[in-house]
């Protein structure tokens, strides 16, 4: 799956520093003239990889979605708001494999068995897996694009899944969503960019200057020298509020550490900013903090 | 004509009935029933003599070395035109394909010559059986043949059975066959076997599980008692539990006696550096009425009523009492309360009337004791199912007789009654009354001496605790087990560091004390001693108002109250612990004491006062096994493995007793969340503990709070450099827990 933003990253295979999509998927597919037959991928752009799927394009398209009498294909749901590409990866092939994957304990299983699997089962699977410890601390979000599953079959708790889970779920067409939620790089990122680039800061929570000056930042090749000064403690995370009104600039880290409530998981849920005390959606935080990283590191 | 005839004839018979007996057997009539009968069979039994005869007659003519085989060559070639055509439609009939044996068997049921006629041979074969027979029958002077034998080929020493015979024979196994296949049934040597079998297995229906799980156990001395008993050693004997029989009551009087008397018998076989009595008097003090007045009941041997003995402890009392000095084994008597004759004991709670029940035993070798462990309170207070040791084998009685010589005299002086005699009481009484008893003193002295820190015990007032010493009271004691006196309710029984370690096996005693108000006592633990004092409760002193007691003016006025003491400690075992076995009450019949479950427990909780680390070597493999399961660790093989990694784990759960009560909380408070985790109150602890390692290092932790796929590899790494050598499957559930992505992609 190529990137969006592709004009960033010289080398397309191997990136040097982890940075969050701005959006990446994973799908359900229903092959409409054969509605038994179902289809799990991953993407960060939903409706382009919908047409490969379909043949509308000329490249791309999987193996199994070009068989006759399968296509055209249409998107039941996607699952969006995957904090890497690897963990969005770990999900497709758990509701893959959900009879021996390991985020589903063998006693709630609802799969057992390789064979073909009904659209109850991958729901259910589906609510297993975003209720799954590792992929709880995701903030998944489910988008149903078939008013039917949002109708009868998410809330019939078929396999003795319970329904009532902590998900947002929308239900539109995927069309309608990317109008109202384009792919695009939040304007916001840029304001904050800017804001970093103008004027120096300090973190408001340590106290200590905010290094955010590109020029000092050597031009590295592999990832391993990136990997090395970051452990010297350069190129610490940084960020603003992403509300706009804030300002309030912290560490990545020293915010994470202020006021640590839950300790179950080193990921912290829920945040407020010492600022504005508005509520920190923390995967838009991390995102603007990781982004601008990359852009320290990349421009040249 | 004809008519005539029969006229004639039946006129004839008539009129000669005797004479036509001969000529005309059908019709003959006799008067008696009986004789009717047996002559029907004899006509019978000639009339198939006559038949075989004829058969075996024309049989031979098949002989090969009849001459005349030749002449009927032409009638067994039609024979065998004729078989063919039968053969042919028989195997095409049958699809499925017959085997040998089957075809053979099918063409003789149909036609028996046909199945020679192929082979001469067999025909030669049968002949000169029968020639043999007829042989025998000429050289031996024939058993009666008549009857149910039949005659035809006689059967005395025959393989041959007449068709009649044979089909009885068939007849009667299906019968008793219902079920063998008909294939079966004409299988000789299958029958056979089968009934071999048969009456095997009823030979072996004794011998069978269920009957023997169903019958009562064996009331019989098997061969391996036997030879236990006549290896029975002396020195066995020593530590040998008493079960005694009626009429093995010895000359020996075993007698109660003073402390006294105990110091200067040396030959007692104590490995206690004090005075030996002190283990007697131990019991003593067990038995008398301790503060709350409560009576600990203890059970000393019976012999005129060996009845199912439990030991068991009121409710009431939920400690035992045991002065012991700190380093000398404390004496602990069990017995086997097993009588062979009798049923077993229960295994449930019985409360046992002390007057009736006895118990006598020689005062064991206090290497022989076994200790119990037991932590938690709530179970105290039930009755606990008879700890039966001894250092022998897991027999059932060590017969008396063979008492030792040595410990005659010794056991003479020391061991308590076996009966309830009066004398007995008397001795009981003179003994051992408040007053006379020393006992107090020498507790104290003891606990003086022993204590490292003798001050901190201080003045303590060891007269409220006596032994009132009634002589129905006072038993010797078959002390079942000691638990460490737990009695504080603000001990809480939650499991600290969720630690279940195993049994070892501590010797812990506890003792009471009294301590007067003057000397303020606090809870003291002594991690290094493993030593455990605790304020238990209060008692108001008497005070005794009278005019001529005059107060003395060391008492301090607020000295009225006096607080209880117990102190716990962990006490070497002197004892050789291999030469301890552990007997149950059959019913029950696991090694452990406990449950592992248990003492883990309770060792967890020792764990928390002493604050040391815990030593997987000490445990076996199968704990290892479990604790690895319970921490959600991948099994490895080797027992040196496995230990490495327990204890590299475990130094996450060091330190975390300040995290206990929050712990608790937590897992509760991440039950309620919408996941669902499965882990252990251990691991949480544990990932707990990994979770604060991290966040000290800024870089790893940015990494995670940043979801940054991990490359698990550096981060053991990097735990490794810092001290936490922690498997990989361990960290890969810590991230599953946590929700950490993982990857391998560099």
């Amino acid at each position: 799956m190529d990137s969006p933003d592709s004009s960033q990253s010289g080398n397309g295979r191997s990136k040097l520093i982890h940075v969050i999509s701005p959006f990446y998927c994973v799908y359900v597919l229903q092959s409409i003239p054969k509605p038994r037959s179902f289809y799990i991928g991953s993407t960060p752009d939903p409706i382009r990889r919908l047409r490969q799927h379909n043949g509308e394009l000329k490249t791309g398209g999987a193996f199994r979605t070009k068989r006759t009498g399968l296509r055209p294909w249409k998107v039941v749901l996607i699952m969006y708001n995957f904090p890497s590409n690897v963990s969005a990866l770990q999900f497709e092939h758990s509701l893959q494999h959900p009879y021996q994957t390991r985020h589903i304990s063998a006693d709630n299983r609802v799969s057992h068995r390789k064979g073909s699997t009904s659209l109850h089962q991958i729901i259910a699977n589906v609510k297993l897996l975003i209720t799954a410890p590792f992929f709880k601390t995701t903030n998944l979000r489910i988008l149903i694009c078939e008013p039917e599953v949002t109708d009868k079959i998410w809330p019939s708790s078929k396999y003795n899944v319970p329904s009532t889970i902590h998900v947002d779920i929308q239900t539109c067409s995927l069309e309608e969503y990317f109008k109202a939620n384009p792919i695009q790089d939040d304007p916001s990122f840029e304001v904050i960019k800017n804001r970093f680039l103008e004027a120096s800061h300090t973190c408001s929570i340590c106290n200590t200057s905010l290094e955010f000056s590109p020029e000092e930042v050597p031009l590295f090749k592999a990832k391993s020298e990136v990997e090395q000064y970051r452990q010297q403690g350069r190129l610490r995370l940084v960020t603003q509020c992403h509300h706009s009104d804030c300002d309030n600039t912290f560490h990545l880290t020293c915010m994470a550490r202020d006021t640590e409530t839950d300790t179950s998981s080193l990921i912290p849920s829920q945040k407020s900013c010492t600022l504005c005390h508005k509520p920190l959606d923390w995967l838009t935080t991390v995102k603007i903090a990781t982004k601008l990283r990359e852009y320290i590191l990349k421009s040249k | 004509m004809s008519r005539l005839e029969k006229e004639d004839s039946i006129y004839e018979q008539r009129a000669l009935p005797s004479e036509e007996m001969e000529k005309d057997d059908d019709s003959i009539f006799f008067i008696s029933t009986q004789m009717q009968s047996i002559h029907e069979d004899v006509v019978e039994n000639e009339k198939n003599e006559v038949k075989i005869a004829s058969q075996i007659s024309r049989l031979k003519s098949f002989s090969h070395d009849n001459s005349s085989s030749r002449g009927n060559s032409q009638v067994t070639v039609n024979k065998v035109k004729v078989q063919p055509k039968l053969k042919a439609k028989k195997s095409g009939s049958s699809k499925k394909n017959q085997s040998m044996s089957s075809m053979v068997r099918d063409k003789f049921s149909t036609d028996k010559l046909s199945y020679f006629t192929g082979d001469q041979s067999k025909i030669d074969k049968f002949l000169k059986r029968i020639r043999r027979e007829e042989e025998l029958d000429e050289l031996l002077p024939l058993a009666p043949k008549a009857g149910s034998n039949g005659g035809g080929v006689k059967l005395s020493t025959s393989q041959l059975i007449c068709q009649r015979d044979w089909s009885y024979f068939l007849k009667s196994i299906k019968m008793k066959f219902p079920n063998l296949r008909s294939s079966r049934k004409r299988n000789l040597k299958i029958i056979t076997r089968k009934i071999a079998i048969a009456t095997q297995d009823n030979v072996d229906a004794e011998n069978s599980l269920w009957s023997q799980a169903a019958s009562m156990p064996d009331t019989e001395l098997s061969k391996d008692d036997l030879k236990w008993l006549y290896d029975l050693d002396d020195e066995e004997l020593m530590n040998a539990s008493s079960f005694v029989e009626d009429d093995i009551i010895d000359n020996r009087e075993f007698v109660l006696t003073l402390s006294q008397n105990m110091n200067e018998d040396e030959e007692v076989e104590f490995s206690t550096t004090g005075s030996p009595s002190q283990g007697i008097i131990d019991i003593f003090s067990s038995s008398a009425e301790n503060e709350n007045g409560d009576e600990i009941i203890v059970i000393s041997d019976s012999e005129s009523e060996v009845e199912e003995l439990t030991v068991s402890m009121e409710k009431s009392q939920s400690y035992s009492q045991s002065q012991v000095q700190p380093g000398q084994s404390y004496l602990q008597v069990m017995e086997s309360i097993y009588k062979p004759e009798e049923t077993l004991p229960s295994h449930q709670d019985e409360v046992v009337d002390p007057l009736i029940s006895f118990q006598s035993f020689p005062f064991a070798d206090p290497k022989r004791k076994i200790i119990r462990t037991q932590e938690d309170l709530s179970q105290v207070n039930e009755a606990e199912p008879i700890e039966i040791t001894s250092s022998t084998s897991l027999s059932k009685t060590p017969s008396f007789q063979q008492t030792p010589n040595k410990l005659k005299r010794t056991i003479s002086d020391i061991s308590p009654f076996k009966t309830p005699t009066k004398r007995s009481k008397q001795l009981l009484d003179t003994t051992n009354t408040p007053t006379n008893s020393s006992p107090v003193k020498l507790i104290a002295a003891s606990s003086t001496e022993s204590t490292p820190d003798g001050g901190q015990y201080g003045n303590i007032e060891d007269d409220e605790e006596i032994m009132s010493s009634d002589g129905d009271t006072v038993y010797s004691t078959a002390r079942t087990y000691i638990y460490s006196n737990q009695l504080q309710k603000d001990r809480t029984p939650v499991k600290k560091n969720g630690l279940k370690v195993v049994p070892i096996r501590k010797t812990i005693q506890t003792t009471r004390h009294e301590v007067s108000n003057a000397i303020p006592v606090q809870d003291y633990t002594d991690p290094i001693n493993h030593i455990q004092l605790k304020r238990v409760g209060f008692k108001e002193k008497e005070v005794i108002d009278i005019d001529e007691i005059i107060p003395d003016s060391e008492d301090d006025e607020d000295d009225k109250e006096i607080s209880i003491v117990e102190i716990t400690r962990v006490v070497e075992d002197l004892s050789d612990k291999t030469n301890t076995s552990i007997l149950q009450v059959p019913s029950s019949p696991s090694k452990e004491m406990f449950s592992s479950q248990e003492i883990r427990n309770f060792l967890a909780e020792e764990e928390d006062e002493s604050g040391g680390s815990i030593d997987f070597s000490k445990f076996t493999t199968t704990q290892l096994k479990e604790q690895f399961k319970e921490w959600g660790l991948k099994p490895v093989r080797g027992r040196d493995k496995m230990i490495s990694i327990l204890t590299e784990a475990s130094k996450l759960t060091i330190n975390s007793q300040t995290t206990d009560s929050t712990c608790a909380t937590r897992t509760t408070s991440i039950k309620n969340a919408t996941t669902t985790t499965t882990i252990s109150a251990t691991q949480q602890t544990m990932y707990e503990k990994l979770n604060e390692i991290i966040k000290s290092n800024d870089y790893w932790y940015e990494k995670i709070i940043s979801y940054e796929p991990l490359i698990l590899e550096d981060m053991q790494k990097w735990l490794e450099s810092i001290g936490y050598k922690l498997e990989y499957d361990f960290l890969q559930k810590y991230c599953d827990e946590g929700g950490i992505c993982c990857t391998n992609q560099r």
